[in-house]
């Protein structure tokens, strides 16, 4: 469970990226970011 | 230190740190080099295993094939940071391009299927084509922004 866990660190990186650095995605990159939480999450378990 | 549930901490605090320094490399690779700041970032490294090396205790007698397994980790993580550095150099946002790296599970199933005969699960199975899809939409920049 430790690797699924820290394997969602770009959720923070996402976060402080749109809210600090100030960077705007488009509607596919978005889309792309939430697929990627969950192909993360799936890759690292098991 | 194997206190129950100790992981839950340990790995509460990889994901923030990790999360963070995914901003502090892109904040650092807008005002200089991906080089030097790959170097400061190796510096710090060198900082935290000395101090680590210093106050630790550690069996340094390992096996030479665990030595050189080690050794080996090291080298891809370090040569995996300098190029993640550069991929933020060259205008990559922090949020897109540490989501890509973070898809690098997808190489070590695909390592355990091809090289080692790992059965896939059904999981890792939509997980693989998942992370085809994400990467495809992560690297469309949008036209105008």
């Amino acid at each position: 469970v430790v690797v699924p866990a820290t394997a969602l660190f770009p959720v923070v990186t996402v976060i402080l990226a749109l809210s600090f650095l100030r960077e705007r995605l488009g509607r596919a990159q978005i889309a792309g970011l939430a697929i990627a939480l969950v192909a993360i999450y799936l890759l690292s378990t098991a | 230190m194997n206190m129950p549930y100790s992981w839950i901490f340990f790995a509460a605090i990889a994901l923030v740190f990790w999360g963070i320094t995914g901003v502090t490399q892109k904040l650092a690779t807008n005002r200089i080099s991906s080089e030097l700041s790959f170097l400061w970032f190796a510096y710090a490294m060198i900082a935290i295993s000395v101090v680590l090396a210093a106050t630790v205790t550690v069996h340094w007698q390992v096996r030479p094939f665990i030595f050189w397994l080690a050794v080996a980790g090291g080298t891809l993580n370090g040569l995996g940071a300098l190029t993640s550095f550069k991929a933020l150099e060259s205008g990559g946002k922090a949020s897109i391009v540490i989501s890509l790296i973070s898809l690098f599970p997808l190489l070590t199933v695909a390592f355990g299927v091809l090289a080692l005969h790992e059965k896939l699960s059904l999981g890792q199975g939509v997980g693989v084509l998942l992370a085809i899809v994400a990467a495809i939409l992560l690297s469309l920049e949008p036209a105008a922004l």
